[in-house]
């Protein structure tokens, strides 16, 4: 496994490396970190504390690299982006992650007609943390919780536009699973879950090749962003944890390995962003339509999936600090899923009702230096809230630091663990220094 | 008879330039020299920006920009991030408005997302030099008001000097445009801090001349701002440019960042 990540990682760089030449339809940028993470607390949840884990790490060094390639002569556009990880301690921590791989032929004028194949990463939510539109994509859940890392999507994808308005129609035949957190990372509940299973109206279904498809329409109506899409696919940013069951003597049993099961899913909804005088107004809104599966025997009790709404709404404010020359952005979010009782709704999503306040503090000067804060607050479980924050500078042309923390405030339940109960105990400090090319 | 018409005429004419108030006159003299550059079409250029700090210490930017000319309202153009290193691939959009703020969409390739953002804060640094996003973006003449202060000479150019005050929030309390007669082009701006006091010095210099139909147009291939206040200074170089290019409207779309 290992090997097999040396062995890419060194595919990026010499990748890298062919599109240095200059005057060449090849582009690149990327970056490659270093980081140091410590856990301030020793993890006393149930499940390590009643050895059903391993040891998990109080610290980490890791190294990525990540990598965005993009090719363009003629009609034909191409672009690779991934990156891989390698982690001193936690070898379920060395992955590669194709986010984009694909090709395309276009026809420019004043309107745009495009058609391309491969992997893609979609992010069509507008907000900060909460992003009620982003379900399609497989994402590593042992990274940040307000904007996880993205799998690729294999699509095929036509594309047309004319001046701000743009339509695009998809077609994805093979979902991508998420990455669940390792037995030994702390961002996990200590339990490892690798095996996946896409449900829909006939069942647990074994074939991988599932088709599904979407429609996306952009536009620019009276000054403000509106963005809407239809999507017909497995929804992975709300998948049910359980095991799959049989029938013996009457009784139903789990069986098998703990599996993530994602729902065969209508989502209509969209996003509106628009300035209002000083402010920066969004607003994203969707409905979840399962298609009805079978009952899972989930780690909470026997559950279908549940159609349900989600509705975010984000401020932004900039002001000016004129006596310094800085600039300070505060933005502010809330979400809410509709349609679900609480202890459902817990089980759904990391956010169910969450208020994010957050600022951004930009000192303006040739050093890039930035200040964050973000605080994230369970409406319903006031007990239970994160919060982030992180001081970055650039070192010079190429380096940069960053220092983090992660605060998580969150309950120890029995069971696995709900929401920002995966997080009990798990305040980190962490060290990034990134050589930029 | 023509001879007394052409007397009563002539006499007119003088009477309405006599009874032009220096804001009439600073006012033409703005539409003059906006009409002289409206024609252009498009543009193409990559820059790079030199920071200087009060010890001498210098930080280079690299970027490349394409404009739109759109009579009708505000200019569009896109600046493209190439240098330092970690704004790389990041884009900004900006569609000018004559009667409005500005709109503004930053493409971040970290993200892969285009972000919609407030042009508010127009007065803020860009990228940690002494030029701010205000000195950079659209300087539609109806954002203005004009007040013609004088006739004079800078450097070898004849000069009109305006003054002009933002009807938006501005970071500046007025700015003194000197303008070339010959070029319809600012040489050199005077920004006065919200205290009215000199903050900032920019001169244009190193002019080409490009042709565009019929149309000949005069463009600075550096700008050299001084902050009198902190003593930093940043240059703005053009390191090559293209005037009367015909871009797509489509690529000033917000979709066509990515």
């Amino acid at each position: 496994m290992k090997n097999k990540l040396f062995k890419s990682t060194f595919f990026l760089f010499v990748l890298q490396g062919l599109v240095l030449a200059e005057d060449s339809p090849w582009s690149s940028l990327g970056h490659t970190q270093f980081e140091y993470r410590r856990f301030v607390n020793e993890r006393d949840n149930d499940q390590f504390s009643s050895g059903l884990t391993t040891e998990q790490f109080k610290e980490n060094v890791s190294f990525l690299h990540r990598l965005a390639v993009k090719y363009q002569s003629g009609m034909v556009k191409a672009q690779f982006s991934g990156f891989g990880r390698l982690d001193s301690r936690d070898k379920e921590r060395n992955f590669l992650f194709v986010e984009d791989f694909y090709t395309s032929i276009f026809f420019e004028g004043e309107q745009y007609f495009s058609a391309g194949v491969g992997h893609r990463v979609y992010n069509w939510s507008a907000m900060e943390a909460f992003h009620p539109t982003d379900i399609i994509n497989g994402r590593n859940l042992d990274s940040d919780v307000e904007n996880f890392e993205k799998r690729g999507e294999l699509s095929l994808e036509l594309e047309y536009s004319r001046g701000d308005n743009q339509f695009k129609l998809f077609v994805w035949p093979y979902p991508a699973f998420n990455k669940y957190p390792s037995s030994k990372s702390r961002a996990g509940t200590g339990v490892s879950i690798e095996d996946h299973a896409l449900a829909n109206s006939s069942g647990l279904q074994t074939e991988r090749w599932q088709t599904g498809w979407g429609f996306l329409g952009n536009f620019n109506i009276l000054d403000a962003d509106v963005s809407m899409h239809w999507i017909y696919t497995y929804d992975r940013a709300h998948p049910l944890i359980g095991y799959e069951t049989q029938t013996i003597f009457g009784n139903v049993l789990p069986t098998g390995n703990l599996k993530s099961f994602y729902g065969l899913v209508h989502q209509f909804g969209g996003t509106i962003s628009r300035p209002i005088n000083e402010l920066m107004v969004k607003l994203e809104m969707v409905y979840r339509d399962y298609v009805n599966a079978d009952n899972i025997y989930t780690t909470n009790g026997i559950r279908q999936f549940e159609s349900h709404g989600e509705i975010a709404f984000g401020l932004e404010y900039s002001i000016e600090v004129e006596s310094l020359g800085h600039d300070v952005t505060l933005f502010g979010e809330v979400n809410t899923l509709t349609g679900l009782k609480e202890e459902i709704a817990l089980q759904t999503s990391v956010f169910q009702k969450d208020l994010l306040m957050g600022m951004r503090w930009n000192f303006n000067d040739a050093n890039a230096k930035e200040i964050s804060l973000i605080s994230i607050l369970d409406l319903d479980q006031i007990s239970e809230k994160a919060i982030i924050g992180s001081y970055s500078q650039r070192l010079d042309d190429f380096w940069k630091l960053k220092l983090g923390m992660r605060y998580y405030d969150a309950k120890d339940e029995n069971g696995i663990s709900s929401g920002f109960e995966a997080y009990h105990e798990d305040h980190l400090v962490y060290t990034n220094l990134i050589r930029y090319f | 008879m023509k001879v007394f018409l052409s007397i009563i005429g002539a006499l007119f004419v003088n009477y309405s330039v006599f009874a032009e108030t220096p804001e009439v006159k600073g006012t033409r003299i703005a539409q003059q020299v906006k009409a002289y550059n409206t024609g252009f079409i498009g543009e193409s250029s990559s820059m790079k920006m030199t920071l200087v700090d009060a010890y001498g210490t210098k930080t280079e930017r690299l970027m490349d920009g394409i404009g739109l000319e759109v009579p009708e309202d505000g200019n569009k153009f896109i600046m493209m991030f190439n240098r330092p290193h970690d704004v790389k691939g990041t884009k900004m959009l900006t569609w000018g408005h004559k009667d409005k703020d500005d709109d503004q969409w930053l493409y971040l390739p970290s993200l892969k997302r285009v972000k919609r953002i407030s042009s508010r804060t127009r007065s803020s640094s860009f990228m940690g030099s002494e030029f701010s996003y205000e000195d950079l973006g659209s300087q539609e003449i109806e954002k203005y008001h004009y007040t013609f202060l004088k006739d004079s000479i800078v450097g070898k150019d004849a000069v009109w000097v305006l003054q002009r005050i933002s009807r938006k929030k501005s970071g500046y309390s007025k700015e003194i445009v000197y303008i070339s007669k010959k070029m319809h082009q600012a040489v050199k701006v005077e920004y006065f801090d919200r205290k009215n006091e000199l903050l900032k010095i920019g001169t244009f210099s190193d002019f080409k001349e490009f042709k565009v139909g019929d149309k000949t147009f005069f463009r600075p291939s550096q700008i050299h701002m001084k902050n009198k206040q902190t003593k930093k200074e940043s240059y703005f170089v053009v390191l090559s440019r293209q005037l009367g290019v015909k871009h797509a409207n489509r690529k000033f779309s917000k979709n066509a960042l990515k």
